[in-house]
């Protein structure tokens, strides 16, 4: 695996570029920059040509970057409510998911809630990710722990310091990887795994408010059970 | 010194003073956050703040966020979009008059490494570093694209190199009309704002000098901490020391004292 640095906005703009069928994408940021000059796939080659190649402007001959587009065979997108045909709406800032929504050949859906689709009909201008574009939802309440999730759920502070301090040595990975991703099967023995008192602590948030407009349309478990069975059964 | 402080506060208030009241402005991960917010509650209250993946109109509630999308940014949010409005549309367009940014390391000509440490120039061949640090995050893109940055550290010999290991935000690149010659919409840092003092970019060669130091720290211990033989500006004096005002506006914003440690 080769791991090659780029800034936040060219990561977007190359979604971008993907999800557009674009060739390149024009980049005033980056350049001049080791993000342009050294490539991780091309270690030996300094200043690299190919990494963010120069790019001259047809109409005033400036020199600008080429940003690569990006088509990702698969996009796992994090979103707050979804309805079981795919439509989604996220709280809280996007970061890139509408453009690599766009980008990736398939999209799946994780989501902390399943809403009826009359909360899509409500707010259909809020429905960023709309199904047509999504192959699969996966209900899994808490997926963004332990990190935010806003309108859900707070930051788990104690858990990120541990992680961050776990995650600085290899021996520290393979004691997370053991204890905090490998030691569940089920979506309840995850919940277990976060524990019932910090589940609760954590959805004290003071974003709560911003799931008020939706509540109305939150399927129960047994909801969800129910279309999972049926799911499964076809 | 009538008032105690520490000198993270008083790094944090003299970012804040750079902020003008009105303008749009960024603010960059970390402490950045809380200088910028700072200003906003002090002597710039129409300021237009917005974070990199798109958060405005935002104030933090409890505390230094974890990061950008932190929901200690998200109780009294007017707008959340993305990172293509944000860093795009607002930043890397120009229209953004002002982005404050934390760096690891810096250089003489403002250039900012927040990619990794490897302890030496890098040369021809890449490799991995010593010590792997956080990337560009949105930090080149405001470096790029922001009218004026403001860049914030701690001061220390080993922060302040000649030459940054890995060249992750840029400054003003080689020095002199370097930067002009790329197309980037911004111009550039004004200045290095630390635990001891803040530096200013000489107009010709773009290299930083010393124009401030604080009541607490001297030319001469800026200088030894200092990788490159620093020059003092014309101008040099001592930065105001922060003010009742400032001090009780700026630990209205940082509840959580992440700036009162020293």
């Amino acid at each position: 695996m080769v791991l090659e640095d780029y800034s936040n906005l060219s990561m977007v703009l190359r979604f971008l570029g993907g999800a557009l069928n674009w060739p390149f994408v024009p980049a005033t940021v980056n350049i001049g920059t080791d993000l342009q000059f050294r490539s991780a796939f091309h270690p030996d080659e300094y200043a690299s040509p190919r990494k963010i190649p120069p790019v001259i402007d047809p109409f005033s001959g400036q020199e600008y970057g080429a940003l690569s587009p990006l088509r990702p065979e698969l996009a796992v997108i994090h979103v707050t409510l979804a309805d079981p045909q795919g439509n989604a709406i996220m709280l809280g800032s996007e970061w890139s998911r509408f453009e690599l929504s766009r980008a990736a050949h398939r999209v799946i859906l994780i989501a902390d809630h399943l809403v009826a689709t009359d909360c899509m009909r409500q707010f259909p201008n809020l429905v960023r990710i709309p199904g047509l574009l999504v192959e699969a939802v996966v209900y899994w309440p808490f997926s963004a722990w332990p990190q935010a999730s806003p309108g859900i759920h707070d930051v788990d502070e104690p858990h990120m310091r541990l992680m961050n301090e776990a995650l600085g040595t290899p021996e520290g990975y393979a004691g997370y990887r053991r204890d905090f991703i490998d030691a569940y099967q089920t979506l309840d023995e995850y919940l277990a795994l976060i524990g019932p008192d910090t589940i609760k602590v954590l959805s004290a948030t003071a974003t709560g408010f911003l799931l008020d407009p939706y509540r109305r349309w939150l399927l129960s478990r047994a909801d969800i059970d129910e279309l999972l069975a049926e799911s499964e059964a076809s | 010194m009538s008032l105690n402080y520490t000198r993270q506060e008083m790094m944090a208030i003299a970012a804040g003073r750079e902020i003008r009241d009105g303008e749009l402005a960024i603010f960059g991960v970390g402490l950045s956050l809380l200088a910028g917010f700072f200003a906003q509650a002090h002597h710039a209250p129409h300021v237009r703040a917005m974070t990199e993946g798109g958060i405005y109109g935002a104030t933090p509630v409890s505390g230094l966020p974890w990061g950008v999308e932190c929901n200690r940014l998200c109780t009294n949010a007017v707008s959340f979009t993305g990172g293509l409005d944000a860093l795009g549309f607002l930043v890397a367009s120009g229209r953004c008059d002002v982005g404050l940014i934390g760096a690891a390391q810096v250089d003489r000509f403002g250039n900012v490494n927040t990619t990794g440490i490897w302890g030496e120039s890098l040369d021809e061949t890449y490799r991995a570093p010593k010590t792997r640090l956080t990337g560009s995050g949105g930090a080149n893109d405001i470096a790029s694209g922001c009218q004026r940055v403001v860049i914030m550290l701690a001061h220390e010999k080993k922060r302040f190199a000649k030459r940054v290991d890995y060249l992750t935000s840029p400054g003003y690149l080689s020095g002199g009309d370097a930067r002009a010659r790329y197309p980037f919409r911004g111009g550039g840092p004004v200045a290095i704002v630390t635990t001891l003092g803040i530096l200013r970019p000489d107009p010709a060669t773009k290299e930083f000098q010393l124009d401030d130091y604080f009541a607490f720290s001297s030319p001469a211990e800026i200088r030894a901490q200092t990788g490159w033989d620093l020059q003092f500006a014309p101008t040099l004096h001592i930065a105001p020391e922060p003010t009742e005002d400032e001090l009780a506006a700026l630990r209205r914003v940082d509840v959580t004292g992440a700036l009162r440690r020293n």
